[in-house]
C-alpha cells in the first residue's frame, strides 16, 4: 500500500470497516511512513476530541423519567 | 400475569437502559438544545418499551434504540432544531478530505510542541456543533452517528434508512465539508493566523473578533 492508497482508506480504517487483509497492509505502511503515520494520529486526535468535548451523561432526573415511564406501563 | 409483565420489565431494563448515556449524548448532538434531547430520549425509550415484543432476542439492542431515536429525530424534532443554512455540497466536484489538516500543515509555527493537536484543543462544544450543523440534513446525521457516536455503517445504514453505500457517500463529502468548516471556525475563533489570507480579510477577521469578544 502506498501514500495515496492509504490516504484513501484512512477514514475506512479509522472507522474498523476496512477487511482484514487492507488494515494489515495499512498497518505495516504506518510502521514505515512517518508522514502517513502522523497523519492517521491527526485525524484521530482530531475525533477523539470532538468526541470528549460533545460527549454528556445523561441527566438523573431523566433517568428517574424514563424508569418511571417503563414502571407505569 | 404480574409475574411475567415484572420479568419483562426487567429485561428491558438490562438491555436498553445502559444505552441511557449514550443516546442522551447522541440525541444533545442532534438537537443541540438540552428541552429536546431530554424529549427525544425520553419518548426512545418510551416507543421501544412499548414495541419491545418486536424486538428479535438476541439482536442488537443498541442499534435498534439508534435506529428508533434517530426515526423520531428525524420524524418530530429536526424541523425545531434547524441552525443556519446548510451548505449544498453538490457545489464541490472534488471535496479535499483532509482540508483542514493541509491547512494546518501550511500555517502552523513549527516551534512549537505538537501544533497542530495545540489548535485542536481550543475548540469547545458550540464550534464543533455549529460546524457539524453546517452540513446538510441526511450527512450531519451520518457524521454524528460515525463521528462522534462510532457506529458501524451497517447500524448507520439501518438508523437512517438508507442502502450502506449512501452511507458512505454521505460520510466522505460530509467529512470534507466538515474539515472546511472546522478551519474556517478556527480561523474565525484566532486560534491560527491563515498566513494565505489577504492581509486585509485578516485584519477584518482580527477587528471582528474583538469586537466579539467585548459584547460577550
Amino acid at each position: 500500500m502506498d501514500c495515496s492508497q492509504v490516504a484513501r482508506k484512512l477514514f475506512e480504517y479509522l472507522d474498523k470497516e476496512l477487511a482484514q487483509e487492507d488494515t494489515s497492509n495499512l498497518e505495516k505502511h504506518l510502521e514505515e511512513c512517518r508522514a502517513c503515520f502522523d497523519h492517521v494520529e491527526f485525524e484521530r486526535m482530531l475525533r477523539e476530541h470532538l468526541r470528549k468535548i460533545t460527549h454528556h451523561r445523561c441527566p438523573e432526573k431523566l433517568k428517574q423519567k424514563i424508569k418511571a415511564i417503563i414502571e407505569k406501563f | 400475569m404480574e409475574d411475567i409483565l415484572e420479568a419483562t420489565k426487567k429485561e428491558f431494563s438490562e438491555l436498553a437502559l445502559p444505552f441511557m448515556d449514550e443516546l442522551y449524548s447522541a440525541a444533545l448532538r442532534m438537537t443541540r438544545n438540552p428541552a429536546n434531547a431530554d424529549d427525544l430520549v425520553a419518548e426512545t425509550f418510551g416507543r421501544a418499551w412499548k414495541s419491545f415484543h418486536q424486538f428479535e432476542r438476541g439482536t442488537n439492542m443498541r442499534a435498534w434504540l439508534y435506529r428508533i431515536l434517530t426515526n423520531t429525530f428525524i420524524n418530530e424534532y429536526r424541523k425545531r432544531s434547524r441552525h443556519g443554512v446548510p451548505v449544498d455540497l453538490d457545489q464541490y466536484e472534488n471535496p479535499d478530505m483532509f482540508y483542514f489538516y493541509n491547512k494546518l500543515a501550511e500555517n502552523v509555527q513549527e516551534e512549537e510542541q505538537d501544533p497542530a493537536k495545540a489548535v485542536v484543543s481550543k475548540f469547545v462544544e458550540e464550534d464543533i456543533l455549529k460546524a457539524i450543523h453546517s452540513l446538510p440534513e441526511g450527512y450531519r446525521e451520518a457524521v454524528i452517528l460515525a463521528d462522534l457516536q462510532g457506529l458501524p455503517y451497517e447500524e448507520i445504514a439501518k438508523s437512517l434508512n438508507v442502502a450502506v453505500g449512501t452511507v458512505r457517500s454521505r460520510l466522505n463529502r460530509g467529512r470534507a465539508q466538515l474539515q472546511k468548516v472546522l478551519w474556517e471556525e478556527a480561523v474565525r475563533s484566532g486560534y491560527i493566523t491563515d498566513k494565505k489570507m489577504h492581509p486585509m480579510k485578516r485584519w477584518s477577521t482580527k477587528l471582528f473578533k474583538s469586537l466579539r469578544g467585548k459584547s460577550n
